[in-house]
């Protein structure tokens, strides 16, 4: 599992959602600064993810690191609760040295803000 | 004498009131020599008449026709004869008399007139006096005129000694007032001169004072001169070694910035490092069990570059310490440097101004000295100025109490010429 923070929220998605991790100096417009997961505003690293439409980055403020998460701490969300929290991009809660952490769906959330992006784009 | 020239002469005697001595009066008188019938008391009857006469009785007469014998009857006529020219004589002696009584009286009542204030004629009056008392009234006149004259010549002198005396009691009560303001005067001048004395004393000390100040202020401003300029030699030092540590710190900067330059060399390679290691342990985790070793290799070394982060992360913040430190001590020295090149400058006008202030307090030293002198020389003069006043004082106080006198002789004066003036106006002179 993949800990990293966006924001003052410290989150954690799966490594097979990452195809690798960015530098920040190699920012630019492609990257994905808002997101159903909030802003990040120090940019620490970019998550390189690749869907269907290619690869997309989005930024994120730190990275923990990759920790081994034992399946008995993971608790998924049941479908209809996943479905109404944070626009359906969290699947569940991971317990991480007694802590609650969301654990989130990459792809849903690179899909949203692409989403969100090509509705501006459209409105403007 | 014939008998009708006797009877005249009796009848005369008669209305002068004259006894006629008959042979009873005869016989009273002759009973002490005890005469005769005959001759003998004729002759007693003349001698009474002469003894009469011979006694002052005027009045008695001898009855001629009584004496018998001739010749003593020719002796009684001749008798009678006296008698009656006797009493003719004493008539007119009394008429006399009583004319010169009632001219002295005249000319008395004249003199009384004037003893009682009354007015002062020229002269008595009396126009056509008695011969005898003619010198008299003569001189009583001239007595007049000269009473009268001296009364004018008086009242006059007593008019011009009253207003004499007033004006001298006048000018005696003036002088009195102004003897008294001018003895408060130099009553208060000597107060005065005492205070000015008493201040000058004290201007004597506080001038000595001064003058003692004087020196100890020219020897420090002597001292002052040389410890500005060992002032102004030490900030000339300062400015040099401000420069100095200037320079020094110039150079320290430049090597802080290329320590900076170095550390964010190291910085980006860790930061590589750690970007490089979380991708190693990202293909360790996809690659599963057999990728474990190489993950846990990627964490150790993603575990040093963020050591190396935070040390140059902590380099950085010591760097920019430094930088800020060498800033402020650059611009501390900066300002150093210039409050040197300012002090050096400020020094140097000091050093002018100092020299200035010496040769002004070198001026000030002797003028002190002279105004030391002078209020000595004012102390001892004011010492003498007050002895003086004070020996004014005695003496106006004197002049004072004789001025009083002379008011008080001047009134007395003025009393008695209004006194004087009283009893002459007492001689009434008209005209």
């Amino acid at each position: 599992m993949v800990v990293f923070d966006v924001g003052e929220r410290q989150l954690l998605t799966p490594a097979s959602s990452v195809r690798r991790f960015a530098p920040a100096a190699t920012i630019d417009d492609s990257w994905i600064r808002e997101s159903p997961l909030g802003t990040a505003a120090g940019l620490g690293r970019g998550l390189v993810v690749a869907g269907a439409e290619g690869e997309s980055t989005l930024a994120v403020d730190g990275i923990r690191g990759i920790r081994s998460v034992p399946p008995e701490a993971i608790h998924p969300l049941p479908p209809i609760a996943a479905a109404m929290v944070m626009g359906g991009i969290v699947r569940g809660v991971a317990e991480i040295d007694e802590e609650l952490l969301l654990l989130v769906d990459l792809f849903a959330v690179v899909a949203a803000a692409r989403a969100k992006n090509s509705m501006k784009r459209e409105r403007s | 004498m014939s008998d009708e020239k006797s009877k005249k002469k009796r009848s005369a005697a008669a209305r002068t009131g004259t006894k006629t001595v008959t042979a009873a009066t005869a016989t009273r008188t002759a009973t002490r020599k005890a005469p005769s019938k005959s001759k003998g008391a004729d002759a007693e009857l003349v001698g009474a008449l002469l003894e009469a006469l011979a006694a002052g009785r005027y009045e008695e007469r001898v009855d001629e026709s009584a004496v018998k014998d001739p010749a003593l009857r020719h002796l009684a006529t001749l008798a009678n004869e006296v008698a009656d020219r006797a009493t003719q004589e004493l008539e007119i002696a009394r008429e006399r008399n009583q004319s010169l009584r009632a001219g002295v009286n005249e000319a008395v009542e004249a003199i009384e007139q004037v003893l009682a204030g009354g007015e002062i004629t020229p002269t008595t009056g009396i126009t056509e006096p008695q011969p005898a008392l003619a010198p008299l009234v003569s001189g009583i006149d001239q007595f007049f005129g000269m009473l009268r004259s001296a009364a004018f010549e008086l009242r006059h002198v007593m008019h011009q000694v009253s207003v004499s005396s007033s004006e001298v009691l006048a000018a005696a009560t003036q002088q009195e007032s102004s003897m008294a303001e001018h003895a408060s005067a130099v009553h208060e001048t000597t107060a005065t001169m005492a205070e000015l004395h008493s201040a000058a004393r004290q201007i004597a000390e506080n001038a000595g004072t001064v003058a003692s100040v004087a020196e100890q202020t020219l020897e420090s401003a002597r001292s002052g001169e040389s410890s500005i300029e060992e002032v102004l030699g030490s900030l000339q030092t300062m400015s040099e070694n401000a420069r100095e540590v200037h320079e020094a710190m110039v150079r320290l900067a430049r090597r802080v910035e290329r320590i900076g330059s170095v550390v964010e060399v190291i910085d980006e390679i860790a930061d590589r490092s750690d970007l490089l290691a979380l991708n190693a342990a990202l293909e360790g985790a996809k690659a599963g069990e057999a990728g474990r070793g190489f993950t846990i290799v990627a964490a150790e070394m993603r575990r040093l570059a963020e050591n190396v982060l935070a040390s140059t992360k902590e380099i950085k913040g010591l760097i920019a310490e430094v930088r800020e430190a060498a800033d402020a001590a650059s611009q501390a020295t900066n300002r150093n440097r210039d409050s040197a090149d300012v002090a050096e400058k400020q020094g140097q006008a000091a050093i002018g101004s100092m020299q200035k202030i010496l040769l002004s307090v070198h001026e000030t030293h002797d003028a002190s000295q002279v105004i030391h002198l002078a209020t000595q020389q004012q102390r001892t003069a004011t010492e003498q100025v007050v002895t003086s006043m004070k020996e004014v004082d005695t003496v106006t106080r004197q002049a004072t109490d004789g001025a009083r006198q002379a008011a008080a002789a001047a009134a007395e004066l003025a009393e008695l010429a209004e006194r004087l003036s009283a009893l002459i106006k007492r001689f009434n002179v008209v005209g």
